[in-house]
């Protein structure tokens, strides 16, 4: 079995009396795109930056290529970039002068790459940081990301502040490279249209513990949502397993179901004497089913 | 009422700069009530440089912040926000005047200190002049100073601020209320434009201005190679700055020059000068260090990856850089003013080589107490600071005393020695386990209003 780009074993990370992460334990390998998806404050910042060694984990480990993450060696992070959630530019340089500094701290920096995609976004690289726009500066974070040749990207909320077609663009890229050169990217964001059109792993956490990780398209024939049609009147406790949600109203209810099958609708059918009528759902779907 | 409390909040601690400057402001007080103590009350000037502290403080967070946040950029999303935030810069406004005009008050009984003290009511003004209107409060400012000047420079007959005589022209309490007017007014009007103009434009920052005017760092390619890039990533700084520094230094140097030119023809006593030395010279330089390691400490979370480095690598490259760049500086400009009011004063060579020996012990102390600490605990920077700045201020004040208090002086500047070696093991030990999660660069924007 080929070493896990990232791994994380009973993560767990208490900040004075809160519990922002509880025990989570993934892996990612190299070429897999994972989105992390959460409501605000449910822990994707805090996992995507211990997994990085931003911080000490309270218990639990994190590696990266192999190496503890707080401990990473010159080496390993080399093969890595991160685009937090606020970015790190320096005001006062422009962002060409921006782009040259990070350039110095790689040995390979691809710059037919980073001046086809200034282009591409529009970026004004003449004038200084200060003067750019929210937008603007993320889109530079972003090349500043992608000009290292990263073999581990990750990307906290990258997305969140630029318009439709820069967002399109910007996936558009990291799948191609992802894809063609078994690039691993790792990235957080509300946008669920943006992440179900990127990743092929999904990470859901609700409340600082992992309520999925696994491939989207298992995720989405997993979790359903079930039309009970009863033949009397529904029990209050429908008992269906691994519900999420469950509304009922008479002979009529509807269920969120995670790891559903067909033979535990038909044995749901049959027990409560109904017709069970399974719908798939999309992933902002699921995802809110999963948070009700 | 909430909200302009948190606002209020905001302005006085949003910035670790903010709240050094607090701790000194703080520091100050005692000797604020030294100067009003009957026995001691000649001493004016102690009351006044306090006061100038407070306010400095104040200003910084209402002035500054007020400006970044009255801006549509930091404020966009909250409702009525004009009317809360003047309300919240008011409040701080009155806060630091409150207890100044009970002061004026009970000056006024004692005319030649009434109109002393209405004057630093005015630093306010002229910060939050600064802020808004950076091109008109700096074209004023050199106009005054050039015109206080040129009355020292040729003798000319002019109204000494320290012994207003009682006898000629108006009485210096009549001079103290039409200034108390001319202040009021001065903020009413503020507050009247502050909420009809239609927009604030986002604050020029000085690198701005001085790009504007063509002192600007070049915006034209710059080579990095590794350790100019960790170097400015670090200090936020653009690796160019050399027109700007040379530009500070010729400010430093021209202005102690117009300051001494100001105090001589005001003919300010020894012990005003030694208050001056004392603060400005001795004290804040060192001080404010501590504020500038712990931004540096902070964007270290920016190299992390990039640098390779390893979390104690890291605390290496910023005690390597601070004491290549920003010690140097501030241990300068503490020997440009301490030197330039010395000499104007007659203070012993002696006397002046023990106050810079012990700014510069201050300094030691502040760069390992500015990285010891790398939780983000307010509690903490509050203690830091006010060890910090005790340890100055009795040092300072040791080495300007005479030389009965040189044991006190040496005892002092050891002890700062002693504990900056205790506290840059602590900031090893520290390091090891820096979270970068909670410990990362102060942004400003409108979300820490919430």
């Amino acid at each position: 079995m080929p070493q896990a780009v990232v791994s994380a074993r009973a993560l767990s990370k208490r900040f004075a009396a809160k519990d922002v992460l509880h025990e989570i334990s993934v892996d990612v390998e190299a070429g897999d795109i994972v989105g992390v998806l959460g409501k605000n404050g449910a822990g994707k910042t805090t996992l995507l930056e211990l997994l990085l060694g931003f911080s000490i984990p309270t218990s639990g480990s994190a590696e990266i290529f192999g190496e503890p993450s707080a401990d990473l060696s010159a080496a390993a992070k080399k093969r890595i970039a991160f685009v937090p959630q606020q970015d790190e530019l320096i005001d006062l340089l422009t962002g060409a002068q921006q782009l040259s500094l990070t350039a110095a701290f790689y040995e390979h920096w691809d710059r037919a790459l980073i001046e086809r995609l200034s282009a591409a976004w529009e970026i004004p690289l003449g004038r200084r940081i200060q003067t750019l726009s929210v937008g603007e500066r993320q889109k530079l974070s972003l090349l500043l990301a992608l000009g290292a040749h990263p073999e581990l990207l990750v990307l906290d909320e990258p997305v969140a502040s630029l318009d439709p077609i820069a967002r399109r663009q910007f996936i558009t890229e990291i799948v191609a490279r992802a894809r063609g050169t078994q690039r691993t990217v790792l990235f957080s964001s509300h946008i669920v249209s943006d992440l179900e059109r990127a990743a092929n792993k999904v990470w859901i956490i609700k409340d600082g513990r992992l309520a999925w990780a696994g491939d989207l398209d298992a995720l989405k024939e997993s979790v359903v949502r079930l039309h009970i049609h009863g033949r009397r009147a529904l029990p209050g406790d429908l008992r269906v397993p691994d519900a999420l949600a469950s509304r009922v109203e008479g002979s009529r209810a509807t269920v969120a179901a995670a790891h559903w099958t067909s033979e535990r609708a038909a044995a749901v059918a049959a027990r409560l004497d109904a017709d069970v009528e399974v719908e798939s759902l999309a992933l902002e779907d699921i995802f809110l089913e999963l948070h009700r | 009422m909430k909200a302009v409390a948190r606002l209020v909040w905001t302005y006085l601690t949003a910035l670790p700069i903010l709240r050094w400057v607090g701790a000194v402001a703080l520091a100050s007080l005692p000797f604020a009530v030294i100067g009003m103590w009957p026995r001691t009350r000649g001493f004016i000037a102690l009351p006044m440089l306090a006061f100038a502290i407070h306010s400095l403080s104040m200003t910084i967070a209402a002035g500054y912040l007020f400006r970044v946040l009255s801006s549509p950029r930091s404020h966009r999303f909250l409702p009525h926000f004009r009317g809360r935030s003047l309300a919240a810069f008011l409040a701080i406004v009155a806060v630091v005047s409150a207890p100044w005009l009970v002061i004026v008050a009970w000056a006024a009984l004692r005319p030649p200190y009434a109109v002393t003290l209405v004057g630093p009511l005015f630093i306010i003004i002229v910060m939050v002049g600064f802020t808004f209107f950076p091109v008109g409060a700096a074209v004023t400012l050199v106009s005054l100073l050039a015109v206080g000047w040129l009355v020292t420079r040729f003798g000319l007959p002019h109204p000494t601020l320290v012994e207003v005589p009682s006898d000629a022209g108006p009485s210096a309490l009549a001079i103290a209320v039409f200034l108390l007017c001319v202040w009021a007014a001065i903020w009413i009007a503020f507050s009247i434009w502050y909420l009809r103009v239609r927009r604030i434009e986002p604050i020029q920052t000085p690198a701005m201005i001085l790009d504007k005017i063509g002192i600007g760092p070049a915006a034209g390619s710059v080579v990095f190679d590794r350790g100019r890039a960790l170097e400015a990533s670090l200090s936020a700084a653009h690796p160019q700055g050399a027109r700007q520094r040379a530009l500070f230094i010729a400010m430093l140097v021209v202005g102690t020059k117009l300051a001494v030119g100001a105090m001589s023809g005001l003919h300010l006593p020894l012990y005003t000068a030694r208050v001056f030395l004392f603060f400005p010279g001795l004290v804040i330089p060192g001080t404010l260090l501590a504020a500038v390691a712990t931004t540096h400490a902070r964007r270290t979370r920016s190299v992390w990856l990039k640098s390779g480095l390893s979390r104690r690598g890291l605390l290496a490259a910023i005690e390597k850089q601070i004491w290549r760049r920003a010690a140097p500086g501030a241990i300068a400009v503490s020997v440009v003013l301490s030197t330039g009011l010395a000499l104007a004063y007659d203070v012993a060579i002696p006397a002046l080589a023990r106050g810079l020996a012990s700014a510069a012990a201050t300094a030691l102390l502040a760069v390992y107490l500015g990285v010891a600490f790398v939780r983000d605990s307010r509690l903490i920077e509050l203690c830091v600071a006010a060890v910090l700045v005790a340890s100055a201020c009795v040092g300072a004040w040791s080495a300007l005393s005479g030389p009965e208090h040189i044991g006190l002086w040496l005892a002092t500047i050891l002890s700062q020695a002693a504990a900056a070696l205790a506290f840059r093991a602590i900031a090893i030990a520290q390091w090891r386990t820096i979270d970068w999660l909670v410990f990362k660069p102060v942004r400003i924007w409108s979300q820490s209003l919430r």
